[in-house]
């Protein structure tokens, strides 16, 4: 067939795209949604269950929201919303990734039977965007500021709660709002992740994890001569280097060429003397230990350890930043020049045993800023997964820091929300009230799943906190799930605290991501273009497998309609995700 | 002359041209050339007539890249689905020249375009297919009352003042703009786009639509997006130090390091001495260099380049801040920014070439951006827009986009007519009395044309939610009765409402350019009778 067709009036896109527009495209796009927030769903709280992504040959396990949907790599072209708003949940708040898909899914499966009954999707839109904004402004009203130590402490651990290591809170909450605490005092406390460094040691115990205040960093690769140097320094100087303290030749492009044989020994002399001037240099400076960016060498070793002086070569660019910035020392490009101002110092310098590896230590220093965590554990996976859960501790505890003021967890600001929700809505007249009032059931997605996946009867847990939140009203307001014990308990009373601004950001998020996907009425979709550069950028997304495999036969069924045909059918998960993904669930997985 | 040799045989036309290429006819099966391009035209505006308007629907677009955009941008649409086929396509042409001449009401030109082709289909079928010259006439005939009388002589009902001094015309122009693109939200993007046109705008010039930037953070909220008098660049800088109180800057095209011949070449050493001072030749050099950059005041540098390790080491040690800007686009506006001139040789500039801001880096929802501040005169503003998801951001920096576009044709012609259809409603009532009053078949054209300008009032209705043919009737009885404020109303509940109350405003000359483009892309498709198109070239399949 000709690239037109014989009607032209009937083809005006380039042939194999694909359009579906409408009422049921709007439906198989919420769909989409709910499929992709099932596969986070039972992730949510302190007795979620963790994901096990294989991708090639890294595995991951993760209970982080974030994270599985970044590895997830799906595919739907609305799905991917959510995607979004998790990563912005990720990137502004650090925590409470998967709720924000679980919410916002669920807005919009709860809009679903209003769609479908033909309800306007942009009345919706601004329904619910207006609802959104009442409920943030709930949540701040709700918020309160107590004592910032205990608030601290408090949003830590139930930050850590529903993480992989919870039943170490109690060691790892103090850590994290130490760390968080020192940098804030020094207003460094946005660099976060430049100043806080996790290291992981595999092997031991994760109760033999700990924090440095200050910098800590692995025994770099050493030369000979290690063995006879100092290991341990109180009131050290230290010199910074980016400079190579190795026998080499100075420029690649460099060359000799002498005249007599008499000068070549003159020729090497001076090589030698190069480096010696340098590591005089060093020495002369006063410094009691050298770091360096780049390597230092075997000669530089013995020289240094000669001389009763420390010195590891090949430090990592952070770490060396995080020494500079701990000790005040400023990172030098040449040994000329060296004066008292650019060592730094600190209270002691140690090398020592941490588990089988040896760690340098830098501690007691004079700006405390910079904290190192630690972390020992059993396997790769289980300490991978307990750094990104010190990290989202870690960013709670300075989004709580920077908004002063916290919130009930445990699904009780949702239910507060959802409740004064309620009550708006029976004020509002005409079809609104419906939608409000789906807004505010969807709110109890949050403490449902938290209640499913503690095993806690959901339903009899449900309607206990909606008549206690509907009867005692303000009173009852940090009503939530007692996920210890079943039932429900004031939650604040039980130290569940999240920062307010992690829910207002969620709700913002979710509000924000259902009215995109409700604001939609077609979805288009150009195959992907056929020249081999685009081929290999496409591959990124791999919307529908081989980049004309939907166009070539079937124009109309193509590629979008099956996966959607799937989402419509609620059968299949792997319709959102990449093909090739393999989804097991459950136990009878296999 | 073709034709008549497309009649005589299957070889005719056929026969002359290369093979693979196509040929369309009026007696082919299926009907006329011309009923078949106005079916593709009608399709491509009937399926974007959903986006139009504050209630307008987004599209969902994967294109060829596999990239994703939201959007209910008619032009950035339309740029992204790739229409084939011919007639549809110029109608595609007009939007794209819409865009590039307003920025803004492209929607407009598209579905007038195809109601208007929509209308002569009807006409044509009552005429029997035939005097289609007789209906052309009666359109330049209507255009030209419309675009020459009616619309520039009875709808425009306020005028403006240059925008630098209006700031309350530049609100009025803004909001309705801004509240098609992104209905609910555009209170707050209004004020941000009038606050940053209010930093860069000049009396009695034209406002230069790149002088504001955005800059795009995920995370956060519309309400966090923040209008900065200067430039925001989205990355750290490099140094320790990390601000500067309103410091002279020096902007370096070139990157700060040692120089190296183009031609290969190779450092001789002849002795010893040479070995040992050859580095320390090196760093002297570098030393002295940066020394004088120093000593001539300058406490920030900005480079295009890389910055050498040896560099910066001097960079530090005498205390300035460095900052890398890959783009060379973005150093050209820091350089107006700031109003320094970009150097290619290094060293230290001269007074005129330095810049002046205060320099300071911030972490925004994650990301770490340094913002250049000038408190005296910038020639540059940056909004800094938060939100959630891409596919909003990109849509936001669409709508500022459009903003600024609207500000700039505001600049330029500050005559408003009302929104919310009433001013095209107010112009179909009168070219119904003008068609009335004139003999001969054009009549029928010019009342066709007239209907055709309902399509805004019905579709804008039809959006919003509410009975569409309903709204239509009644605000065309208000106009007939001499409310010619009358529009429709998309807010509140279903109806008719005053644009002037609701200060509903289009620009006049966007309005004229859109309507202008879509009758011209309309009438060229009417006159197509035959569509021949040669095969293409490498693309067809191989047999």
């Amino acid at each position: 067939m000709n690239q037109m067709g014989m009607r032209p009036g009937i083809i005006i896109l380039r042939e194999g795209t694909d359009s579906s527009q409408g009422t049921p495209q709007l439906v198989s796009n919420i769909n989409a949604c709910q499929a992709v927030a099932d596969a986070v769903r039972t992730t949510l709280g302190p007795r979620g269950m963790d994901k096990l992504v294989a991708k090639g040959n890294n595995t991951t396990i993760s209970n982080d929201g974030a994270t599985i949907m970044k590895l997830l790599e799906i595919a739907h072209p609305a799905a991917k919303t959510l995607v979004d708003i998790s990563m912005s949940q990720d990137l502004s708040v650090g925590d409470g990734t998967t709720s924000v898909v679980l919410l916002a899914a669920e807005i919009l499966s709860k809009l679903k039977p209003l769609v479908e009954e033909g309800l306007s999707p942009t009345r919706m839109i601004q329904t619910i965007r207006r609802t959104g904004k009442q409920a943030v402004q709930k949540v701040k009203d709700m918020a309160i500021s107590p004592d910032q130590q205990t608030m601290l402490l408090k949003c830590a651990s139930t930050a850590l709660n529903s993480k992989l290591i919870s039943s170490h809170q109690d060691l790892f909450a103090p850590m994290v709002v130490s760390a968080v605490t020192k940098l804030h005092e020094s207003g460094n406390v946005d660099e976060i992740a430049d100043w806080i460094a996790i290291k992981q040691i595999p092997g031991g115990d994760v109760r033999s994890s700990f924090l440095v205040e200050g910098v800590a960093f692995k025994k770099t690769f050493s030369y000979a001569g290690f063995e006879q140097m100092t290991k341990r320094f109180e009131k050290p100087k230290i010199l910074l280097l980016n400079v190579e303290l190795e026998l080499k030749s100075e420029k690649e492009n460099a060359e000799v060429r002498i005249s007599s044989p008499s000068e070549y020994q003159s020729i090497v002399d001076a090589e030698w003397q190069v480096i010696y001037d340098k590591l005089d240099a060093c020495v002369a400076s006063g410094a009691n230990i050298v770091l360096s960016k780049l390597p230092i060498g075997d000669l530089a070793t013995q020289y240094f350890a000669d001389r009763g002086l420390f010195c590891a070569g090949r430090v990592v660019d952070g770490d060396l930043k995080r020494v500079a910035k701990a000790t005040n020392a400023s990172i030098q490009t040449t040994t000329n020049g060296l004066t008292d101002e650019v060592l730094g110092t600190c209270g002691l310098f140690e090398e020592k045993q941490v588990g089988d590896e040896r760690f340098n230590l830098f501690t007691e220093c004079p700006s405390t800023l910079t904290c190192t965590v630690v972390l020992r554990g059993g396997t790769e996976q289980f300490i991978a997964e307990s750094e990104r859960s010190i990290h989202d501790a870690l960013m709670v505890v300075k989004r709580t820091i920077q908004s002063g003021s916290v919130v009930a967890g445990g699904g009780a600001v949702e239910m507060s929300v959802s409740n004064f929700l309620r009550r708006r809505a029976l004020e509002i007249e005409g079809k609104e009230q419906l939608i409000v009032s789906a807004y505010s059931k969807a709110l109890e997605v949050i403490p449902r799943q938290l209640c499913e996946n503690a095993g806690i009867d959901a339903t009899d847990t449900l309607s206990a906190l909606r008549r206690k939140h509907a009867q005692d009203g303000d009173d009852a307001k940090w009503y939530g799930v007692n996920i210890e014990e079943g039932g429900i308990t004031d939650t604040f009373e039980l130290g569940v605290w999240e920062p307010s601004d992690n829910k207002m950001n969620s709700f913002e998020a979710a509000t924000e991501a259902a009215c995109v996907i409700l604001s939609i009425d077609e979805t288009i979709i150009t195959p992907p273009s056929q020249d081999p550069g685009a081929q290999a950028s496409g591959m990124m997304g791999g919307a529908g497998g081989p980049p004309m495999g939907g166009g070539g036969g079937a124009p109309m069924g193509g590629m979008m309609g099956s996966a959607m045909d799937i989402a419509n059918s609620g059968g299949a998960r792997s319709g959102q995700l990449a093909p090739g993904v393999s989804y097991m669930k459950g136990r009878g997985g296999g | 002359m073709a034709q008549s040799m497309a009649f005589n045989s299957a070889a005719g036309l056929g026969g002359m041209l290369k093979d693979g290429h196509e040929h369309y006819f009026d007696d082919m099966e299926g009907g006329a050339v011309v009923a078949r391009s106005i079916a593709a035209a009608c399709e491509l505006s009937r399926m974007l007539a959903s986006s139009m308007g504050p209630q307008g629907r987004c599209k969902l677009v994967v294109n060829h890249l596999e990239k994703m955009i939201v959007t209910s941008d008619c032009a950035a649409i339309l740029k992204e689905i790739e229409v084939e086929h011919p007639a549809a396509k110029l109608l595609e042409k007009a939007v794209r020249q819409q865009e590039t001449e307003c920025g803004d009401a492209t929607n407009l030109c598209l579905m007038f375009a195809g109601e208007l082709l929509n209308s002569t289909l009807d006409l044509m079928r009552t005429m029997g297919w035939r005097h289609s010259s007789d209906i052309l006439e009666g359109y330049h005939m209507a255009a030209d009352k419309l675009l020459n009388d009616l619309l520039p002589n009875t709808c425009v009902v306020q005028q403006i003042g240059h925008p630098a001094k209006d700031i309350e015309g530049l609100k009025t122009v803004l909001k309705p703009v801004m509240g098609s693109k992104q209905h609910g939200t555009e209170e707050v993007l209004a004020d941000l786009v009038a606050q940053a046109c209010q930093i860069v705008l000049k009396e009695g010039l034209v406002l230069q639509p790149e002088s504001i930037r955005t800059v795009k953070i995920m995370g956060g909220n519309l309400g966090e997006s923040v209008c900065i008098k200067g430039f925001v660049a989205k990355r750290a800088v490099e140094t320790v130090l990390t601000s500067a109180e309103d410091a002279k800057i020096a902007v370096f095209a070139s990157g700060i390091e040692a120089s190296s011949t183009e031609a290969k070449g190779t450092v001789l050493m002849k002795t010893a001495d040479d070995l040992k001072n050859y580095n320390k030749t090196e760093e002297a050099k570098m030393d002295e260099i940066i020394a004088g950059i120093a000593q001539s005041g300058i406490k920030v540098v900005v480079t295009g380049g890389s910055i050498s390790d040896m560099a910066l080491h001097f960079i530090e040690r005498y205390k300035m801040v460095a900052l890398r800007i890959g783009s060379k686009w973005e150093l050209r506006r820091l350089c107006q920014a700031t109003g320094a001139t970009a150097l290619v040789r290094l060293g230290a500039p001269t007074p005129d070439e330095m810049g002046r801001a205060t320099v300071t880096q911030k972490s925004v929802g994650g990301t770490t951006v340094t913002v250049f501040e000038n408190d005296a005169e910038s020639k540059i503003a940056t909004l800094v827009l938060r939100a959630s998801t891409s596919s909003v951001l990109n849509d936001l920096e669409r709508a500022v986009d459009d903003g600024v576009h609207a500000v700039e044709m505001a600049c330029k012609d500050g005559r408003l007519v009302y929104g919310g259809g009433a001013a095209e409603m107010e112009c179909a009532v009168h070219l119904d009395a003008f068609a009335d009053k004139h003999p001969g078949l054009e009549q029928y054209a010019i009342r066709a044309f007239a209907k055709s300008l309902e399509c805004v009032a019905r579709t804008l209705a039809e959006n919003a939610g509410w009975d569409a043919l309903q709204v239509v009737a009644d605000l065309r009885a208000a106009h007939v009765s001499g409310e010619a404020d009358k529009g429709v109303d998309i807010a509140d509940a279903p109806g008719i409402t005053s644009m002037k109350d609701s200060a509903i405003y289009d620009l006049f000359k966007v309005k004229r350019s859109a309507l202008k483009l879509g009758i011209e892309a309309a009438t060229t498709v009417l006159k197509v009778d035959q569509i021949i198109m040669s095969k293409k070239a490498g693309a067809g399949p191989r047999q």
